[in-house]
């Protein structure tokens, strides 16, 4: 199926990361499309959400919701582009946000052929970078072991129409105990592994299985002060695995930049 | 021993132990720890390390079963030591929760140390001790070693863990330094177990196992090892089973998580199924509502169609087809002899009948103006129809007015709608003194939120005076109505004023000028789902909004526009000024005068509402043939002004300030004027005299013709005005040319500076030379006022006094906000 049109929705908090990120996403963009007609909405969760701009015919700012930080600010990109322009089965849609150009370098960015990315999208897959725990988790009654970094996530529209909407529909009293001796809640939605692994990247706790010990660049010991940011920043991580997690039981392959060797699908 | 020993006599070895944990070495013991004190029947039972307590509960269960008047003790820390790891208060709960219930008669769980406990026994006085604490050689000896004096005389000490040699466990060591000097039995399995007399009288069977033969020992120990393994058979049974109840809760824990994730799931889709229902039935009552409005219009058509017919069949209408066929054979059309008729046959007919041909000939014209809903007629209404009606058709009021009841009963049914658009166009047809007495409430909630749609050119930025205006009205609206705003945009110039706007508004679309279309504005409200006739007021602004008009007015109830400042009327003072200097100018400046003329027509024409900012405006445009707009003067927002009025002393006592946006003409047309012919005038008089130049805009020209005078500071944009204009001790506002009101006036005032400007400057504002305002036209006089002003204290508190009394009556936004409110409402 030949590619029309490339839908682009970036994702910024404040206007300080705006710039250069829409830079390096164009130049990224130039080389892996080239000559295809682009349409981009800048979605600021600073900005009131009833709130656009049009600059031109194909650029757009509008403002965002930040209840789920990126993701409910992709859904709102994604259900805007939709009512705007309609969106073609053809069509690319890249989602990204003003973290993908300066938190993973430059090689990171590399890992983006153009040939092998086009391969992909035609094959109807997730494309991104890919990451693993050490064993299957489950949430929500869904398995998944590799997920894709949502930072920057190319896939079809026909694909990624499939999995809207983003945003976790699940409320927080489902998930946690809003306790901050326990922070999950029990019963809970999520297996015990995978519950460990969470406190281990956000909390620093070691895993008690010995199986992860991967830490959060701002991990910190839980506390009544700092609850309400954890479970916000947990359910980020939760709408991002639910993500690939649904990706898989819907039958969409998730596959890795890093080459088809490290494609995955549990 | 086994021809002593009959199993029978003892039917307590063969008892189920109450306690078996899955953690336990010692139950493999249990047995023979039953049989023990079955047969030793002891006074005092002693245990030193007992954490789970699967032996000291065998122990105790078998001193309840055999009725005995034991006392039983456990003494353990119940806090780990490095070989069995270290534990919380759990494990000593635990057994509580089944102990004390059970033997809390006759045995206590102390928790001390050994030697702590040691004090609590007197020498001599216990039958049977197990020891079981830390099993290095050295502790295990001390213990021994400690207790060995409260033993009596037919006292047994038990060693656990005999056959374990790995590590640092030494209990092995000790027993074979000791045994030889004892009676003793040692049993093997279940990590070995010492027996040792350290007494000197036993019951029989005890003794004979003392004395056991090799055979027999081998005997004894396989019948309660195999006693043992059925213990041991139970308790795997029971960790199995522990264990499979665990994973099952786990289990149902999960299940349960995945169903409240698919009940949230279900709840999120029921909640979606009931809004698209309820959009489904809104569209299937839109359908219905034009259904029945297509019936209505099929109705009237076939009522036309039929009257037609009737028509052509009537004998007077073929006799009209004979007099018209013979008109035109006699009296050709455009023929001199057609004209002379027509003359003659005008001269006869009754002057009075023609009148009120045409008269009923613009009712009807007015009632085609086909509003639809909601046809409510109010006694006000009906009294200000009658008040029309005496006033364009004096002569036939007797015969009318009680007819006009009827017409607006029949109103009610649609033939005749009193729409708020029609209602002010009849409204603003009313003598002032009759339209004070009219208040339109048809379709209006006085009292409720109005939804406002702002359709504006220019972006409601604070960069210039008009946006100053509408960000002001807006801010000010939006306390009390809805606000959905349409505008033009430039990143540059408008960021910060969308940004502070931003929260006041419920929807903003901002476009780059090229963007600015109907067709896009149509677009986002059909995006968002606004259906026709939403908004209260649509709220038009400028006149790059006219060509918007047609298509976006069906989104309202009623339509108003705005001229920001009447262009046409600025065209028109610039023409009669290029009249006397420049013809080709003025030539040029008559054909846009006549374009921004229609434009502004053409604004009015389409909207039910038009507002003017000042006086002179309104009277220009009333010129045009169309109703004389409504007048709202621009004002200034009292919460902006804070201390505005109080002098605070730091201002530069010889300078003066200009402010403007020099993309607008006039501002910088009368800044070139100032500086042309005045500014030198002034700074010869003053010493040290400054000129601030304040605002944004283009003045590079005037830059390089005028930026090495140091007297002149080019300011530029600056964040807030206020404080900016009082470093200066007044202001300027030397306009020759333009229109509209001049909002730097009140802001100067607001500043607590005095003005002094030209006549046109101050044209439509109420302050008056002399006493609120200096004036003047000519580069000399207006030199001399601003000298006046610098040089005399007394005039300059007397001016700034008067012109904030003046901005306090007529120029705050909390005056006029009410009355734009009451013509949004149809009220005026």
């Amino acid at each position: 199926m030949a590619v029309h049109e490339v839908d682009v929705v970036y994702v910024i908090y404040g206007d300080e990361h705006r710039d250069s990120g829409l830079r390096v996403l164009e130049e990224l963009l130039d080389g892996l499309f080239p000559r295809l007609p682009r349409r981009l909405v800048v979605v600021n969760n600073q900005m009131p959400t009833q709130t656009e701009i049009s600059f031109s015919e194909h650029t757009n700012r509008i403002g965002g919701d930040n209840s789920s930080r990126e993701f409910s600010a992709y859904d709102r990109g994604v259900w805007w582009l939709r009512s705007y322009y309609g969106m073609a089965v053809d069509s690319v849609v890249v989602i990204a946000n003003d973290t993908f150009h300066r938190s993973y370098g430059r090689d990171y960015l590399e890992l983006f052929d153009t040939s092998v990315v086009q391969g992909a999208l035609a094959d109807g897959c997730l494309v991104g970078y890919v990451d693993r725990y050490p064993r299957p988790v489950e949430l929500f009654g869904l398995k998944v072991q590799s997920w894709v970094r949502t930072s920057l996530v190319l896939a079809r529209w026909s694909e990624l129409e499939a999995l809207l909407p983003l945003t976790l529909p699940i409320e927080d009293a489902a998930i946690f105990s809003g306790d901050s001796r326990t922070f999950f809640g029990i019963p809970s939605p999520l297996s015990e592994n995978y519950r460990g692994y969470l406190r281990t990247w956000l909390f620093g706790e070691p895993d008690l299985a010995g199986e992860f010990d991967e830490r959060w660049h701002s991990h910190a010991p839980l506390s009544p002060e700092n609850l309400g940011a954890f479970q916000q920043k947990a359910r980020s991580i939760l709408c991002e695995h639910y993500l690939s997690a649904r990706a898989i039981r819907l039958g969409i392959p998730i596959f890795d930049v890093r080459g088809p060797s490290t494609a995955s699908n549990h | 021993m086994p021809h002593l020993f009959n199993p029978l006599s003892h039917p307590i070895i063969l008892s189920n132990p109450i306690r078996l944990t899955a953690f336990s070495g010692w139950q493999q013991h249990i047995p023979f720890a039953m049989f023990l004190v079955d047969l030793l029947r002891p006074n005092v039972f002693v245990e030193l390390g007992t954490q789970y307590g699967d032996s000291y509960c065998a122990f105790c269960q078998a001193v309840k079963h055999l009725n005995l008047e034991s006392r039983c003790y456990a003494i353990d820390s119940w806090e780990g030591d490095p070989q069995t790891g270290y534990y919380g208060p759990a494990v000593l709960a635990d057994l509580r929760a089944h102990h004390d219930p059970l033997y809390g008669s006759f045995s206590r769980l102390t928790k001390s140390s050994f030697d702590g406990a040691l004090n609590n026994f007197r020498d001599g006085s216990i039958d049977l001790l197990h020891i079981d604490g830390y099993h290095t050689y050295e502790a295990v000896k001390h213990d021994f070693e400690m207790w060995l004096p409260k033993m009596s005389d037919h006292g047994i000490i038990l060693f656990h863990d005999t056959n374990v040699r790995e590590g640092d466990f030494g209990v092995w060591r000790l027993w074979e330094d000791i045994k030889e000097r004892y009676d003793h039995f040692e049993f093997v399995h279940g990590h070995g177990l010492g027996v040792l007399g350290v007494g000197k009288q036993y019951p029989t069977i005890l003794r004979a196992l003392f004395n056991a033969t090799s055979e027999d020992t081998l005997k004894i120990r396989n019948f309660f090892f195999q006693l043992a393994q059925k213990l041991v058979l139970k308790t795997e049974y029971m960790t199995q089973l522990t264990a499979a109840q665990a994973r099952f809760a786990q289990e149902k824990e999960e299940l349960q998580g995945t169903v409240q994730a698919q009940q949230a799931k279900l709840s999120e889709n029921e909640r979606r199924f009931a809004e698209l229902t309820q959009s489904r039935d809104r569209i299937a009552g839109e359908l219905e509502r034009l259904a029945g409005e297509l019936d209505r219009l099929h109705n009237h058509l076939k009522l036309r169609d039929a009257e037609l017919a009737r028509i052509y069949a009537s004998h007077g209408w073929k006799a009209l087809l004979v007099y018209y066929w013979m008109r035109n054979k006699v009296l050709p059309d455009n023929s001199s002899r057609r004209l002379v008729a027509k003359a003659v046959f005008n001269s006869l007919i009754n002057p009075r009948q023609v009148a009120r041909i045409l008269t009923f000939r613009r009712l009807s014209k007015l009632s085609s103006l086909v509003p639809t809903a909601p046809p409510v007629v109010t006694p006000e209404c009906l009294e200000a129809i009658k008040t029309f009606v005496r006033m364009i058709l004096p002569k036939e009021e007797e015969r009318l007015i009680p007819v006009l009841p009827k017409v607006c009963e029949l109103g009610t049914n649609g033939t005749l709608n009193l729409l708020n658009g029609l209602e002010a166009r009849l409204d603003r047809l009313l003598r002032p003194a009759e339209r004070t007495r009219v208040c339109w409430r048809t379709g209006y909630r006085e009292d409720s939120a109005l939804r406002i749609l702002i359709v504006t050119g220019m972006f409601p930025s604070l960069m210039h005076g008009g946006g100053s205006r509408l960000f002001d009205i807006i801010a000010e609206l939006s306390r009390r109505h809805e606000i959905d705003l349409y505008s033009g945009y430039l990143e540059d110039i408008d960021a910060r004023s969308l940004e502070l706007l931003g929260p006041s508004v419920n929807a903003c679309r901002a476009v780059s000028y090229p963007m600015f279309t109907a067709e896009d504005v149509a677009g986002w409200l059909r995006r968002r789902g606004i259906p026709p006739r939403f908004y209260d007021v649509i709220q038009f602004e400028y006149s790059s909004s006219v060509p918007l008009i047609p298509r976006l007015k069906i989104y309202g109830r009623l339509s108003a526009f705005t001229l920001m400042e009447s262009i046409a009327r600025s065209r028109a003072l610039k023409f009669v000024r290029d009249v006397s200097s420049d013809v080709t100018l003025a030539a040029r400046s008559l054909g846009e005068l006549i374009e921004d003329c229609e434009t502004e027509k053409r604004g009015l024409e389409l909207c039910d509402v038009g507002i003017a900012v000042t006086d002179a405006d309104a009277d220009f445009v009333a010129r045009l043939g169309v109703s004389r707009p409504y007048v709202v003067p621009t004002c200034i927002s009292k919460r902006l002004i804070g201390g505005s009025n109080e002098e605070n002393g730091e201002n530069e006592s010889n300078s003066a300030v200009f402010v403007g946006y020099y993309h607008h003409q006039p501002n910088k047309e009368g800044l070139t004027w100032y500086l042309e012919e005045i500014h030198a005038k002034v700074r010869a008089r003053i010493p040290g005299y400054k000129l601030y130049v304040l605002g944004a805009g283009p003045l590079q020209d005037l830059k390089a013709r005028f930026g090495s005078d140091p007297s002149l500071v080019f300011v530029g944009q600056v964040e807030e005005i206020l404080p900016a204009i009082r470093r200066a001790r007044l202001g300027i506002a030397p306009l020759v040319s333009g229109a509209g009101i001049r909002g730097k006036i009140n802001q100067y005032t607001a500043a607590g500076r005095p003005t002094v400007c030209t006549s046109l400057a101050a044209s439509g504002m109420v302050y008056s030379d002399g006493e609120s305002i200096i004036v003047r036209d000519t580069a000399e006089s207006l030199a001399e006022g601003i000298v006046e002003l610098l040089t005399d204290e007394d005039l300059w508190q007397r001016i700034r006094l008067g012109a904030i009394r003046v901005l306090e009556t007529h120029y705050f936004w909390d005056v006029q906000i009410p009355r734009l409110e009451e013509i949004y409402r149809g009220c005026a």
